[in-house]
């Protein structure tokens, strides 16, 4: 039990004092050393460059990269015409239009923020010019941003899975349904709260208009079809699927819809690896501490305080997802799937629960943390764009974080809208 | 030329650096499928090679993240207290980050001398160039908290400290979540 | 004899229910039994302390004592280790415990102490064997257009690509996904592997073909044995030999079982014949001339000659 609390303590104590996480898991990890008896500067070297050494993540750069060049190369615009050309003309059309939007978009890119920025910079000003209220819009965007990382690709998925051993290819096709779900979720709680707005309505668009957005858009459509069938089809491995992503996104926009020139290519690389940078130095770090969670037994000190609740694989389920909840409202999800992710598999495995539907319902619910504050970065970048604060955000959100954490539940009581749909796809 | 100059002119360079490697990745990477397809095999050392590179974008990128404060951490309890005591959390975290960044250093020297004799298996480039990415990262670092640490006990106004209302602080945009 | 205690933390790649596991356990054992329980060691499965790079590196930088790797892991410090990857080096166990226990291994482990490691025993990973999902290779001409993956070695892609097959170089850990998904075809390792890694579950055919004999390497890090007294050094020395003869017993034994269970799992097993292994070695046989040719010839020279003794 020891280095139980020296684990949590050294970790919690030192994020209070306003500690970067990297730096705090660095140290936790010496803290253990320590405590085990087993201290040598070069075992925190040796596993920070062995936590940054790790060729499947190599996908998070290419898909991050992938999402830049379709957000900058007007192929993200053009998704989300296609949905206002579909779906625009009916009551509270615009939400319909922004659910849709975050649906296909989380389908390219693998990131909830880059997702969110996208849609909401092009949507918010239309419905505010609408007569739609902007908090809730903004809460609606923000709470549809995190479908991105339920559909594949998805960059939670792949550190998810690097982290736990667990098959990505598996976590990427059993996310597809829970992340229907969730936007169905969004819809039916958006057609109750539409019908007391006071809005404008769209026209509705001709047959011959929604063909050519249609059209417009074809070649972003492919790309999902191009990843999943990719990855199913064994045309190439996760990490490859992430490569040709990047390249397609680039061929797409260079030389069909030619909104990205040569000369502004360097600055979308520097900022993808910028990005890249701060999440690998967070894994580098986590593998410190991780290192030394094994050595420690950890996982097995966990599953003995948890005993009592080992033989009832849905009360744990719930209890973790609690926690998790819990976590998900100071901490961001990187940190919390490195830090997490390695001392909890053990324990479901050993509980029965399937490691693949587990980690679904990990980045389930530890997406809701990224829209609930106070800790919460995609609802950040949706005030930062609809220039409100983070209270009226908050109020706009709620009602769309109830029925997201209200399907984590559903799933907890009745595994099989997970695990059914993982086996259609074998 | 002046020092704030100089260091933009190494963010610079740092930056074109990374914006290289990161398309010698994907290039890299997307070559070992066509290579496979088209060629029905691969090349050996593609991977070593993409790793190499990958790790040193990771810790080149982490140097400047550092300097912008794009670190992730959690600064909630800290916006709340007074400033001095603000400060006094700060001074005790940047030492002890120092302790770790100097743990970091230390190890990856002794790693980077193994590293001067042993090899990769594939390309047999000396492992040193893998090593040498943790001490460079790791110097840089003490340099950057160190400085700030400075900053913050002569009160300069120029001081990052964690909770402070900070106007340059750069979202955390581009996370990947 | 003279004994201080000593705590030796071990660390090995595979789990603790695994060959490699259960010959841990016993070293850990056995040394206890001789040095009166005052060394005692830990053993750490499952690449808890790191892959066996990231091990072998410790060791020689004294942050931990000892390990089990493949030799394939000390080519980056002593390239002689590569004529471990060469094919068809060995026709049958017997070959291979007489070349590696006799003088021509010794010798290669000497080359580890400048290293800043000491060489103790060598264990065994097992002949390698060959799975694929197309269908059953019996000869050589089967091989033809067949995805293979191999490790990230020169010398397998050679030696593959010489025989037809299509060698695709792909890291282990994308392996199991890259055949479930059929990225390749198949692949090449020691049955006890195939079994363990599941591969069974997505590669219908098993050819033995024993291409290539992968042994592991039992090392302490050489900052700590400088530190050891006279009778402790000996009384390791003995473990790492009485654990080398468990271990050998007991991975033969399994491999006979994996077999077995492989079959009763559904796999279709071929055994190539005499005619066509050799078809494959006269096909391998530059990769051996290649290795000579890079400043190895006295090494290959030396253990062609061991090997005719035998078969004498
Ligand atoms: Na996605
Ligand atoms: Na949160």
């Amino acid at each position: 039990m020891t280095s139980i609390f020296i684990f949590l303590g050294t970790l919690v104590g030192l994020m209070a004092l306003g500690m970067p996480v990297a730096f705090a898991l660095m140290l936790t990890g010496v803290a253990l050393m320590v405590q085990l008896n087993f201290f040598d500067a070069q075992l925190v070297a040796q596993n920070m460059i062995a936590g940054a050494d790790i060729y499947p993540l190599m996908a998070v750069p290419c898909f991050i990269l992938a999402g830049e060049l379709m957000n900058a190369g007007g192929i993200s615009r053009r998704v989300i015409a296609l949905a206002a050309a579909l779906v625009g003309h009916i009551r509270g059309g615009l939400g319909f239009v922004a659910i849709g939007a975050t649906l296909l978009l989380g389908c390219f890119s693998g990131s909830a923020i880059a997702d969110t920025a996208a849609v909401a910079t092009i949507l918010i000003p239309m419905m505010r010019d609408n007569g739609y209220p902007v908090p809730r819009s903004a809460g609606l965007i923000a709470a549809g941003g995190v479908i991105a990382p339920i559909v594949p690709p998805s960059m939670p998925f792949i550190i998810f899975g690097v982290a736990t051993n667990t098959s990505i290819t598996g976590l990427f096709v059993a996310g597809i349904v829970p992340a229907l779900l969730r936007a169905g979720g969004l819809v039916a709680v958006w057609s109750l709260l539409s019908r007391k707005m006071e809005t404008a309505v769209q026209p509705r668009r001709s047959w011959g208009e929604r063909g050519r957005a249609l059209v417009d858009s074809l070649w972003a459509l492919v790309l999902p079809v191009l990843i999943v069938g990719g990855l199913r089809g064994g045309v190439f491995t996760p990490t490859e699927a992430s490569a040709v992503a990047a390249v397609y996104a680039l061929v797409v926009s260079l030389f069909v819809y030619r909104e990205v020139s040569l000369k502004q290519l360097p600055e979308l690389l520097v900022k993808a690896a910028r990005t890249t940078a701060t999440v690998m130095f967070l894994c580098a770090a986590a593998f410190v501490s991780s290192y030394m969670v094994t050595l420690a037994d950890l996982p097995a000190q966990v599953t003995d305080a948890l005993a009592p609740v080992m033989g009832h694989p849905k009360l744990l389920m719930a209890a973790v997802m609690l926690l998790l909840l819990a976590i998900g409202s100071v901490m961001d999800l990187t940190p919390t799937i490195l830090v997490l992710g390695p001392v909890l598999m053990p324990l479901v495995m050993k509980a029965g629960i399937d490691p693949t539907y587990f980690g679904v319902m990990f980045i389930l619910v530890g997406t809701l943390g990224l829209i609930h504050p106070p800790v919460c970065t995609v609802l950040n970048v949706v005030c930062g764009i609809a220039r409100i604060s983070l209270e009226s955000a908050t109020r706009g959100v709620w009602p769309f974080l109830l029925v997201e954490a209200v399907l984590v539940f559903l799933f907890v009581a009745y595994p099989e809208f997970i695990t059914v749909p993982m086996t259609w796809f074998h | 030329m002046n020092r704030n100059k100089l260091v933009r002119l190494a963010e610079r360079s740092v930056e074109a650096l990374m914006a290289l490697d990161l398309a010698l990745i994907v290039l890299l990477v997307f070559s070992n499928v066509v290579a496979r397809y088209g060629f029905g095999s691969g090349f050996a050392g593609a991977e070593e090679v993409s790793r190499l590179l990958f790790v040193w974008l990771v810790f080149l990128g982490a140097i400047l993240a550092l300097r912008r404060r794009a670190h992730l951490g959690v600064e909630l309890l800290q916006a709340r207290l007074p400033r001095a005591w603000r400060r006094g959390c700060a001074v005790l975290t940047h030492v002890l980050m120092l302790y770790a960044l100097w743990l970091f250093l230390a190890g990856s020297w002794t790693q980077t001398q193994i590293g001067l004799t042993t090899y990769s298996t594939v390309l047999r480039y000396p492992n040193a160039f893998m090593a040498a990415s943790g001490l460079v990262c790791a110097a840089s670092m003490l340099l950057i908290v160190g400085a700030n640490l400075l900053r913050i006990v002569l009160d300069r106004p120029d001081a990052m400290v964690p909770g402070d209302p900070d106007p340059l602080l750069q979202p955390a945009v581009g996370v990947a979540e | 004899a003279d004994f201080k205690p000593h705590i030796v933390r071990f660390g090995y790649g595979l789990a603790e229910d695994s060959n490699q596991g259960r010959a841990a356990k016993f070293l850990a054992e056995d040394l206890a039994k001789r040095t009166d329980g005052k060394f005692r060691m830990k053993g750490f499965a499952s690449a808890a302390l790191g892959s066996d790079l990231q091990m072998q590196n410790a060791l020689i930088g004294g942050a931990q004592e000892m390990t089990v790797v493949s030799t394939a892991t000390l080519v980056g410090i002593v390239d002689d280790f590569g004529v471990f990857d060469l094919p068809f080096l060995f026709a049958n166990e017997k070959e291979a415990d007489a070349v590696l226990d006799g003088p021509v291994g010794q010798k290669l482990m000497a080359k580890l102490e400048a290293k800043g490691l000491v060489g103790l025993a060598y264990w065994e990973n097992g002949f390698r064997n060959l799975t694929n999902s197309k269908h059953a290779i019996a000869k050589m001409d089967d091989l033809k257009g067949v995805k293979l993956r191999v490790m990230q070695n020169p010398m397998y892609i050679d030696m593959f690509n010489s025989m037809g097959a299509n060698a695709v170089p792909l890291s282990f850990s994308e392996l199991f996904t890259a055949l479930e998904s059929k990225t390749v075809d198949g692949q090449e390792n020691p049955v006890n592997t195939i079994e363990s890694s599941k591969f069974y579950e997505v590669q219908k055919y098993l050819s033995i073909t024993r291409h290539v004999y992968s042994p592991w390497i039992v090392l302490a890090s050489k900052k700590w044995w400088d530190g050891l007294g006279a009778d402790e050094k000996k009384a390791v020395m003995a473990s790492a030999v009485a654990s080398r003869d468990f271990e050998r017993k007991d991975s033969r034994a399994e491999g006979a079982r994996a077999l077995e269970d492989l079959k009763k799992k559904g796999m279709q097993v071929t055994v190539l014949n005499e005619a066509e292994l050799d078809k494959m070695r006269q096909t391998a046989r530059p990769a051996t001339t290649k290795f000579a040719a890079s400043g190895h010839a006295e090494l290959v020279k030396e253990l062609d000659a061991e090997v005719a003794k035998l078969r004498k």
